[in-house]
């Protein structure tokens, strides 16, 4: 059992890994750049996995063999192609020199990945703990994100029974990829297991620590790196929903792999396009986790214009929207269909008529408790870090941060915008809105969590910068 | 006194560290708390439902009734009953009972149309609805 969950989850990490590589700059081995790729190829791998496991459903649900087939058939394709491609002579130096720090690592950078590496060690162990604690997760991961995967898993032909009014109450209108994702592992091993939603949980945990650190290290330094993921597995709320298998950790990871993708392709315009692409892929794999994703992909075009505008970059720019609509495509497609034809409407938007909208935006009482609540939740959630951070900068200082300008300006804009979005939903819920605030507005901000704590740490020094007292020049670009 | 910047950096470094350290006594602390009720509710749920599950159908909508005001229980009942559909109502043909107290069960259940075919025990039964 244990081999075929690991191959379930091994196989689209793997065909992740060829897809991120196909459209990835060209370089020298790197393990920085090999660690980013392989954090991106997690969150992508799995995710398009569950958009082939919705498409098998689809078609009708042939036996796994076929699912299995399908799969390998996808990894052999790109296999391939990124073989062919690594033949061709393409090399470029900007690509492998991103950093700021030499290729040998300061006393600093291994002291700090030493203790991240064992805080890491220790959050996994931790959330394995949970796992053990809570197999099935939370009251929500079980009624919402397990259960949707046991429909999928245990209905057969009649799994679209599952979005019936009936169970309006377990949130049928939320995307697949958790559930797909869950039921594609249990096809794999053949019988229903709790090992899966915990190890999706992890997986997904886990993937997003390396991610940030990978891409600080290569935008920045290892230093720089190893502090966010530091920061990150320092925040209780953030590793201890690492292991209650909801769909709020995936959202995560999704913007801030849009994040970083964004700012990568501002240091390497040569490569913007392939990257662009793979940005446009993220975000629609944050709408296929869930509504909230949906609203992540408006919140970043709309950033992206306004940040445009705002950093004055020249409205060429504008035709970036070309290949990031192309990544955006695929998924989106799939999205926009189940949404159409298989998911019923969304639980905020049905019930609503125009008189009982009209008087929740008038009602300056639901203004306040939401800002009042918002405010407390962010602090219970980000106080000492802000604190820690504020030491940091005020000792290594603020860094320069040009070349990002525009990717950092698009990212903090997205944020606002989102925040602005959960606002607008609040105050329109049809929910107690005391109770809505409560159950959901903390689970909300670890959506934006990780990619806010890569914007702090792009616009500060790095500390082998602020030891060595001065901006190390990079090399040639 | 004025700090080198090599040694505010250090200091803060160590800041680093002691906030990683506090906040997974904190993480450990909370995993701890999970141990005592370990949270297995769900997993029980799926237990007194296994004999239930060998009288129902495959797939289908089946009502419910329960002397449970927390609506928790017809959600756990639900995860434990998939694929089939739990309605909240006893206006099906077959509808599932789940008590967790002596006391109500014949009260909740005065639906004359109601027939019970069979008491699982543990507080689960299974009744049928008759045509009038």
């Amino acid at each position: 059992m244990i081999y075929l969950l690991a191959l379930s989850v091994v196989l689209p990490t793997l065909a992740g890994f060829f897809l991120v590589s196909l459209f990835w700059p060209k370089a020298r081995a790197s393990a920085r750049h090999s660690v980013l790729k392989a954090s991106l190829a997690v969150g992508f791998g799995l995710g398009l996995s569950s958009v082939v496991f919705f498409l098998w459903l689809l078609a009708g649900r042939a036996s796994a063999a076929w699912l299995f087939v399908a799969e390998i058939a996808v990894l052999a394709g790109l296999a391939v192609v990124v073989l062919y491609r690594s033949r061709k002579k393409e090399d470029s130096p900007a690509c492998h020199d991103l950093h700021t720090d030499s290729s040998e690592p300061r006393p600093i950078a291994r002291i700090l990945a030493a203790v991240f590496a064992i805080a890491l060690c220790s959050a996994v162990i931790a959330l394995a703990f949970v796992s053990l604690a809570r197999p099935h997760g939370v009251k929500d991961s079980w009624s919402i994100w397990n259960l949707r995967a046991r429909f999928l898993f245990r209905s057969g032909d009649h799994w679209q029974e599952s979005f019936s009014p009936l169970v309006m109450w377990s949130s049928p209108d939320y995307p697949l990829l958790v559930p797909g994702t869950i039921a594609r592992c249990w096809t794999y091993i053949g019988e229903e297991t709790q090992v899966a939603p915990a190890t999706v949980s992890i997986v997904f945990f886990a993937a997003t620590i390396t991610l940030i650190v990978s891409a600080l290290s290569v935008l920045r330094s290892r230093g720089q790196g190893f502090l966010a993921g530091l920061i990150l597995l320092g925040s209780v709320h953030f590793v201890d929903s690492g292991g209650h298998q909801l769909a709020d950790i995936p959202v995560g990871f999704f913007v801030l792999a849009a994040f970083v993708l964004l700012c990568m392709q501002d240091r390497l315009p040569q490569h913007a396009k392939r990257l662009l692409f793979l940005t446009g892929m993220a975000v629609a794999l944050a709408a296929w986790t869930k509504n909230e994703g949906l609203l992540f992909l408006v919140a970043i075009t709309a950033a992206r214009v306004v940040a445009i505008w705002l950093t004055k970059s020249g409205w060429g720019r504008l035709r970036q929207i070309v290949p990031y609509a192309a990544g955006l495509a695929p998924v989106l497609v799939v999205v926009a269909y189940y949404k159409a034809y298989i998911a019923p409407t969304c639980t905020l938007i049905a019930p609503q008529t125009l008189q009982t909208v009209a008087d929740r935006i008038t009602n300056p009482a639901r203004y306040l408790e939401i800002a009042v609540t918002f405010a407390r939740k962010a602090f219970d959630l980000a106080h000492w870090t802000v604190l820690l951070l504020t030491c940091y900068g005020l000792a290594a200082g603020a860094g320069k941060p040009k070349e990002e300008r525009l990717g950092i300006t698009t990212a903090a804009i997205a944020i606002l915008f989102m925040l602005a979005g959960y606002f607008a939903v609040y105050v329109l819920t049809p929910y107690d809105l005391t109770l809505h605030l409560r159950w959901s507005f903390r689970r909300l901000l670890l959506h934006l969590w990780p990619g806010i704590i890569f914007i702090c740490f792009l616009l500060l020094r790095t500390p082998e910068e602020a030891l060595v007292g001065r901006f190390q020049p990079r090399e040639a670009q | 006194m004025k700090l080198k910047r090599s040694t505010r950096i250090n200091i803060v470094v160590a800041l680093f560290l002691l906030f990683v350290f506090l906040m997974h006594v904190r993480i450990v602390g909370k995993v701890i708390k999970y141990w005592p009720n370990l949270g297995r509710d769900v997993e029980s749920y799926d237990r007194r439902f296994d004999e239930l599950k060998k009288e129902l159908p495959p797939h289908g909508i089946v009502g419910y009734v329960s002397d449970n005001v927390v609506r928790d229980g017809i959600h756990a009942t639900q995860y434990a009953l998939t694929p089939l559909i739990v309605a909240g109502d006893t206006e099906r043909a077959l509808v599932v009972g789940n008590f967790h107290g002596p006391a109500g069960q014949t009260e909740l259940v005065k639906d004359p149309n109601l027939v019970l075919i069979k008491d699982f025990g543990n507080g689960v039964r299974l009744y049928k609805r008759e045509a009038e």
